[in-house]
């Protein structure tokens, strides 16, 4: 086959179905999670907290308990119902603050050159060298654990990612001949910002928000497993699996149930951040989380 | 070298121990006041049973009695003498504590690396470089799957299964060979799909640029396109994420390194956390900070190195 | 392979070089026993930064305090040989003789003497061990092998309270001060330290064949697993011998060959209910106190989360402490009782309760507050809990700024297993107590005035019924050590919530 025949058929194929699949896949599962939010408390089996000792470690498949039970015999299925709400909130908070934050700061060093521009650089990169664990701690230690401080804590170690993101688009944008000629005109910062960065730099946005979304929803877990993320005894996933590390021989599935479920949650934003990014044609470079 | 490139990179180095001691002065000032809303480190060396007087005398020993500007004045100006101080808890210099525990991070931080480079390398080029078959479509799949589950997910499961299920013994802690493939593998497991899918990404885009095309043109088999022109760019443009993947390795993977009783630099932070030793808690933080540091201004300079398009410093936030 | 080696080598040196019948008992054992702990004590050997496990598991190799507590709970002679009270406020201890520090250095009354001056001087009285002697005024040597203890108040848990006391030698003490000598530190213990492993986590200790406890195995390994998960793991591949358990993992440890200990851990989990603090309260009325104690199903938790071998408490000792009355039985589980005595106590519709606990990574306690929290819910107490971390928890104790309105409390009788400990902590002469009963107070007082151990009993039996009626805390259940070990460990005992480890052997010759 030559070269420019491949070249064409690839390009074609790509028009057809550019991240179709991905997209439609991905929003596809968030919808399904997002519609069994509300309807938790039809399609569960029990009380999602319901301790009942005398029903520990049943196995997957068991009567009246479809994934099984943990070390306190609460089920399963209704647990990781009731940390959909909560998990997938709290990585839903903590994205939309990073978002906030970021993209204001990123916003405005792309318009205020000099000072403004070093400090949010330095500000930048002090979080990211910044110890999370050490954040976790001290905030659980002054305002205890819960959905918002852990929320905070997240959002304010993450916004450097949409910083540097919105900063890099930002300041192409400023740079083009239309926003300069607009300027020259009399319009506004404030105008600029909303006419022409906001609209451009939004579907990139869009795209790195959904796979932070993933990384969050991780973090979140990762807190949790140490002692240092979700109240106790809450439904959460991280939760979820910090109570399975201790059973890991006796109850395998009380790793498998939630892990399985973080698992979809983060497909299911991963393939929404792709399938974005290929139909918007936004190329993404994710970062690792740190 | 002409003098306009060493006057480049002089300028380059300057701003960047610039930038360190910004952040090194940044990290001290802000840990050491949310610290000491943390907690108060007298009652941990006191104890639960520690009288009133006990405490106060704890207090006064330790300098905690002082206000907090006088004990941050005094801190930093011991840290411009390089000195760190000593542990509250074990009497020791703090900073021999960090470097105590930085060989075993280090050296997992460049297992982890090596790994992830060894799967990710490979298989990215593998992928970006063909037209999609069903075998590499599911690999694809697979590594997109993988990027979804948690690092420490991940060591769980191998524990479970190469320990338990597979009646495989592997070994524990810091030592030698036999105790490092877990971890190294955990760490691979959750980095390298990132790594492979960009490189694949990279390998498919350098694919379709006019160079490659050129050189197809001038007679290069598909070996020497791939690896003598796609591969090297798709790595170029991978290093970045590669940069930050090893300074997340060197900030120590902390449950990574709870799970297989790894005695690296997170333990140490989370337990110097924990019994609010302050002092060690802050060497942690800035040698850890000055390596990320460093790290990435090696990751930037190479990039500056390797691609003079890009300028010094200041093209970020 | 290395270890039968090793013992094989240990048993000829030994039986070559010594004669005594003594040496036999100690040639056939030999050998390296390796424990997984979950850390080392943060102020590695220097013994006077904490009084209870963790630093104990290694201490207790290293060091003897005056006196022990053997391992049924009782206290026994250590350096000590005999005590007398010889008036109210003085007490004469004998010294064994003929004991020696692994330096070498004789351990006399001057040594013995020196390690108490250091704890009564300014440093020393800072530390834990320090605190716990402030009613010690002078130690002074009155021959060789005699020591004379003044105490400023009266106290006859005074031979039980220097069990707490380890015995450092002096001029390693006092060359090296308290930071050098922890990293090398010297005692009469069975073991004597070779290395700390700061790097690879493993600390060694070898035996100390002139110990007055000589040991019977060559070697002491720790090894430094903080995940209760992989020290289980380690277990089961043969990565170490011994090392504490779950209750749940027991079944499948067995399964694996493995064995099993346990040992009451002197202890009584509880949830302190604030009163102290003046605070008007629904908790400053006994009635909805005692309803609380109605409330929690402690024998449920006893028998699933303990697996039957803790037991449901009612008094603030454990069935080993002195001081446990066994007429005293444990709260009945009573819900309905329970909504009842609120309803009298004016608390029909219930009302919230905030609990701090600290919750370890080990996860068993988290397990019994989220069932305490159910119970107290299905009465109309709407619980809350609230995870702090330890230094947290402990700042709130210590100033009694509590935020919630309860916390998890350990009433700890260990290291001396006399339920005084807890009292006199958990009283109006603690500061900032988060309960305080004046007359109480005064009873406690009269207790440790009380020198006949007889009568003393009496009198803290009659103290334990009325601190379980007056219900200053919801109390559980006492837990317990639970060790797992394989099956080659040989002569575990269990003294102290730590290993007797001058009778532990290695009885398999290889894996």
């Amino acid at each position: 086959m030559s070269v420019p025949l491949v070249r064409g058929l690839r390009r074609g194929l790509g028009r057809r179905l550019r991240g179709g699949l991905e997209l439609s896949l991905g929003l596809g599962l968030a919808g399904l999670m997002a519609v069994l939010i509300p309807l938790r408390d039809q399609v569960r089996s029990a009380e999602p907290s319901r301790i009942d000792l005398h029903d520990r470690f049943a196995p997957p498949g068991t009567a009246g308990h479809w994934l099984g039970t943990d070390h306190l015999g609460r089920d399963l299925w209704s647990r990781v119902l009731e940390g959909l709400g909560w998990s997938l909130g709290c990585a839903l908070a903590a994205t939309a603050t990073a978002l906030a934050i970021g993209s204001l700061l990123g916003l405005l060093a792309a318009e205020r050159p000099g000072a403004l521009r070093t400090v949010v650089r330095q500000t930048s990169s002090l979080v990211m060298a910044f110890p999370g664990l050490v954040v976790a701690i001290c905030v659980m230690a002054v305002l205890g654990q819960g959905f918002w401080p852990l929320v905070l804590t997240l959002g304010l170690l993450t916004w450097p990612v949409f910083a540097r993101v919105v900063f890099a688009e930002a300041s192409g944008i400023l740079a083009r001949d239309y926003v300069l000629a607009a300027r020259l005109t009399g319009a506004s910062a404030v105008s600029i910002l909303r006419g022409h960065v906001l609209p451009a730099v939004g579907p990139t946005l869009f795209v790195v928000g959904a796979f932070h979304f993933g990384e969050m929803l991780i973090a979140e877990s990762a807190l949790s497993f140490l002692g240092i993320g979700a109240p106790v005894g809450v439904a959460t996933w991280g939760n979820m699996l910090a109570d399975s590390r201790q059973y890991l021989f006796n109850a395998p599935w009380m790793l498998a149930v939630p892990a399985g479920a973080i698992v979809l949650a983060v497909l299911a934003a991963n393939l929404t951040g792709d399938g974005l990014g290929m139909r918007l044609r936004i190329p993404v470079r994710r970062e690792a989380l740190q | 070298m002409s003098r306009t490139v060493a006057l480049r990179w002089t300028r380059f180095a300057a701003v960047h121990l610039r930038d360190l001691l910004i952040l090194l002065l940044g990290l001290t000032t802000l840990l050491f006041f949310l610290l000491r809303l943390a907690g108060d480190p007298a009652v941990v060396i006191a104890g639960a049973d520690a009288s009133a007087e006990q405490l106060a005398e704890v207090r006064a020993a330790y300098g905690l009695d002082r206000p907090a500007w006088q004990q941050y004045a005094s801190y930093v100006a011991r840290l411009a003498r390089f000195d760190l101080g000593e542990s509250l808890i074990s009497a020791r210099p703090a900073l021999h504590a960090v470097l105590e525990v930085l060989p075993a991070t280090l050296t997992l931080a460049g297992l982890g690396m090596a790994a992830t480079l060894a799967i990710a390398v490979p298989l990215g080029a593998w992928l970006g470089a063909h037209w999609p078959t069903p075998a590499r479509r599911a690999t694809a799949s697979l590594l997109f799957f993988l990027q979804g589950v948690p690092g420490f997910v991940i060591a769980l499961v191998l524990v479970q299964w190469l320990a338990i299920r597979l009646g495989m013994l592997p070994a524990l802690g810091f030592g030698g060979p036999s105790t490092w493939l877990l971890p190294m593998l955990s760490l691979a497991g959750f980095l390298a799909p990132r790594l492979a899918r960009v490189i694949a990404t990279n390998v498919a885009q350098a694919m379709s640029e006019d160079y490659i095309r050129t050189a197809r043109a001038s007679g290069a088999g598909p070996r020497e396109v791939l690896f003598g022109h796609a591969l090297p760019n798709a790595l170029l443009g991978a290093t970045a994420l590669a940069g930050t993947q090893l300074a997340f390795l060197v900030s120590g993977v902390v449950v990574i390194e709870f799970i297989f009783a790894w005695p690296g630099v997170g333990w140490l932070l989370i337990e110097s956390t924990r019994t609010l030793d302050f002092p060690v808690v802050q060497a942690v933080a800035l040698v850890v900070g000055t390596l990320v540091f460093t790290l990435n201004t090696v990751v930037d300079a190479l990039l500056l190195k390797l691609d003079p398009r890009l300028s010094a410093a200041g093209s970020q936030v | 392979m290395h270890r039968a080696w090793q013992g094989r080598i240990a048993a000829l040196a030994l039986t070559c070089l010594l004669a005594a019948p003594a040496t036999v008992a100690i040639a056939a054992g030999g050998g390296t026993l390796r424990y997984g702990i979950t850390v080392v004590p943060p102020t590695y050997g220097n013994p006077y930064g904490g009084n209870g496990t963790p630093g104990t598991l290694i201490w207790y190799a290293l060091f003897d305090a005056l006196t022990r507590l053997d391992d049924e709970g009782h206290l026994a002679p250590a350096l000590a040989l005999r005590w007398e009270a010889v008036s109210p406020t003085e007490w004469h201890f004998e010294l064994r003789p003929g004991v020696r520090f692994s330096n070498g250095r004789v351990a006399d009354a001057e040594a013995v003497a020196a390690t108490f001056e250091w704890l009564g001087s300014e440093a020393g009285r800072r530390t834990v061990i320090g605190n716990e002697l402030r009613n010690v005024t002078r130690v002074e040597v009155r021959g060789p092998r005699t020591l004379a203890f003044h105490t400023g108040r009266p106290d006859a848990a005074l031979p039980a309270r220097l069990a707490a006391v380890l015995i450092v030698e002096p001029a390693s003490w006092a060359e090296l001060g308290p930071a050098g000598f922890a990293k090398q530190p010297v005692g009469t213990g069975p073991f004597a330290l070779v290395d700390w492993g700061e790097r690879d986590k493993r600390a060694v200790l070898r035996a100390n064949p002139d110990s007055w406890r000589a040991p019977r195995l060559d070697r002491l390994e720790f090894r430094v697993m903080p995940d209760n998960a992989v020290r289980l793991q380690a277990l089961v591949a043969g990565e170490i011998d011994l090392s504490d358990a779950a209750v749940d993992d027991l079944p499948y440890l067995r399964a694996r060959g493995l064995r099993s200990a346990n040992a009451p851990a002197m202890q009584v989990m509880s949830i302190a209910l604030i009163t102290g603090t003046g605070q008007p309260s629904p908790l400053s009325d006994p009635r909805v106190r005692r309803a609380l104690n109605h409330a929690v199903d402690k024998q449920v938790i006893a028998d699933k989360l303990l697996g039957g071998l803790g037991r449901p408490a009612g008094q603030p000792a454990s069935h080993v402490t002195v001081g446990y009355d066994p007429q005293l039985l444990p709260y009945r589980h009573d819900p309905a009782l329970a909504r009842r005595l609120l309803s009298e106590a004016g608390y029909a519709d219930g009302f919230e309760l905030d609990i701090d606990v600290v919750v370890t990574s080990a996860g068993g306690d988290g397990a019994i507050y989220q069932v305490v929290q159910q119970d107290l819910n299905d009465v109309g107490v709407r619980t809350t809990l609230h995870a702090r971390t330890f230094g947290d928890w402990l700042r709130n104790y210590l100033s009694g700024a509590w935020k919630a309105d309860a916390f998890g409390l350990s009433w700890n009788s260990a290291p001396y297993n006399d339920v005084t400990r807890p009292m006199e902590y958990f009283s109006c002469r603690k500061r900032n107590p988060f309960f305080c009963d004046p007359v109480l107070a005064d009873r406690l007082e009269t207790v440790n005035e009380e020198f006949d151990p007889e009568r003393r009993a009496a009198l803290l039996r009659e103290l334990s019924r009325a601190y379980r009626e007056a219900a200053p805390a919801i109390f559980l259940v006492e837990t317990v050590d639970v060790f797992a070990m394989d099956a080659g460990v040989g002569g575990f005992k269990i003294a102290n919530r730590v290993p007797v480890y001058e009778d532990l052997l290695w009885t398999r010759p290889s894996r």
